[in-house]
């Protein structure tokens, strides 16, 4: 009796769990015959933080060369560009992907993204690393190196992202309280800056935590838990648009190079911060261990119901609200179901 | 008792593969919401931002993703009776980054191509819902509505 509850137990659980399971699903495409380089991809995508806590898939898939189409732009053998990106993201989606990722079997070095979900690329030659500075892009995470002016030219002149804010300093302050009273609503990662990490320096007279500190690279985090809190989030100075015209004061949420800056470093503690509530944002759910964590962290974001929005007025805008009562969807349910056991009883 | 079970297990797959009301709310609980409808988003500055290879498939999706962070797009679908049947905020970047890197992980080149951009997009349709018919994009950067279009499948 005992073993067939226990059958039962777990058939139930099993069948449940099949039925609800939904990971986030990453494929890469490769071109490489021995897919190591997309191996290793998979494996520091599932170690690294915040990755490592989520319910993620990856699944590498093996293609021809003229199915990738990948080639150097612009004139600079190192820029790879792949021209059949839409196949690409059609087989992904086709296949249950979420997101498609491309690597490109080439010896020369580099990596290039189309962002913001588009497919994030890179070469054989790369760090495994490359193809998540890539991935950031895809989520809106900026740069946080020195852009030369003609890019500075272009991006500098853009909103904030989710990593870089621009503020223009009001020096001087007349204390922190001050400086966050005026600031703390325009920085994006404002929630994540603790009550005690000032924004301010020299007495609260100057506006910044402090400069972002680029010969010190941020640890790679390949464990399941968040980065020690000893770089705390905060509003340090960066350099991306040191060279736009007029210059352009930047501000970051980490004290050291991150990934965003030198692929050899890690994300840090703000940025793993900032990428965990992209990714539960994005639909990617945590590991059922860390479930409970993320409930008592936050409260549950208040979602309207499908097609309840206001929007403007053309075409019709009504709400398809054909739910019967419980009662009667009840025996409708219970009805569909039996015509159900009929079917599989006939079989 | 081991009948009972049989019956328990067997009903418990039932619901979940139901599709009446009754079993959508359940599954709205559990977190199932409708059968999948897959899509491409693309958006250039040069013309209007649209959803292309349109397909209905049967795996059924949970959109956990409706509100995502930072979204600069809103996708309005529609029925056939022009009924509003479901939105999802979503981030699409502006911008296309080409960067080469050395040996040592330090970024040498870099090109920001201002240009199009596509992602995959899913939404998660009922039954109740009827089948999508259309569909509407707004912009939240600058809050432009770009015109009702007819999904072709």
């Amino acid at each position: 009796m005992k073993t067939n509850l226990k059958k039962f137990a777990s058939v139930s659980t099993c069948m449940l769990v099949m039925s609800n399971a939904h990971a986030y699903k990453y494929i890469i495409y490769t071109d490489d015959v021995k897919t190591d380089k997309a191996e290793q991809v998979a494996s520091m995508m599932k170690t690294t933080y915040p990755f490592s806590k989520l319910d993620i898939e990856i699944e590498v898939v093996r293609l021809q060369p003229h199915e990738l189409e990948c080639s150097s732009k612009y004139g600079i053998d190192r820029l790879v560009m792949c021209d059949n990106v839409a196949d690409i993201q059609r087989r992904a989606m086709l296949a249950g992907g979420d997101q498609a990722m491309i690597i490109k079997d080439t010896e020369k070095y580099g990596g290039s993204s189309q962002v913001g979900g588009g497919v994030p690329v890179m070469t054989t030659a790369g760090g495994p690393r490359v193809m998540l500075h890539e991935y950031m892009h895809t989520l809106g995470l900026c740069d946080e190196y020195e852009y030369s002016e003609p890019e500075a030219e272009i991006y500098c002149k853009d909103s904030d992202r989710p990593n870089l804010v621009f503020i223009e300093p009001l020096d001087p302050y007349g204390g922190d309280s001050v400086a966050k009273g005026i600031h703390m609503g325009s920085i994006p990662w404002a929630s994540d800056i603790s009550a005690n990490t000032p924004i301010t320096n020299t007495d609260g007279t100057r506006l910044g935590t402090g400069d972002v500190d680029f010969t010190n690279k941020v640890p790679a985090n390949s464990s399941d838990v968040a980065e020690a809190l000893s770089e705390p989030t905060g509003l340090y100075k960066g350099k991306i648009c040191n060279q736009a015209v007029p210059k352009r004061v930047s501000w970051h949420p980490g004290a050291g190079a991150t990934i965003m800056e030198n692929t050899d470093a890690g994300l840090g503690a703000p940025l793993e911060k900032v990428v965990e509530k992209i990714m539960i944002s994005k639909g990617a759910k945590l590991k059922l261990q860390y479930q409970d964590e993320v409930e008592a962290k936050e409260p549950p974001q208040k979602e309207e119901s499908a097609g309840s929005v206001v929007v403007t007025p053309e075409p019709i805008e009504r709400i398809n609200n054909t739910a019967r009562s419980f009662f009667k969807s009840f025996f409708s349910w219970a009805k569909e179901a039996i015509e159900n056991v009929k079917k599989v009883l006939s079989l | 008792m081991s009948k009972t079970l049989y019956l328990i297990t067997l009903l418990s797959v039932l619901l979940i593969k139901s599709e009446t009301s009754f079993a959508q709310n359940l599954k709205k609980e559990l977190g199932i919401c409708g059968k999948t409808m897959g899509a491409i988003f693309k958006s250039d500055p040069k013309a209007e931002p649209i959803l292309t290879s349109l397909v209905m498939q049967e795996a059924e999706f949970c959109d956990d993703g409706r509100y995502e962070k930072n979204a600069n797009f809103i996708i309005y679908v529609y029925n056939a009776k022009s009924e509003l049947i479901y939105d999802k905020h979503v981030y699409l970047n502006e911008h296309t980054f080409l960067e080469q890197t050395n040996s040592k992980g330090e970024f040498k080149k870099t090109k920001i191509l201002p240009g199009s951009n596509s992602r995959i997009v899913k939404f998660p349709i009922t039954k109740e819902m009827g089948e999508a018919h259309s569909y509407k994009i707004q912009s939240l950067v600058d809050n432009k509505t770009y015109g009702i279009r007819k999904i072709k499948w």
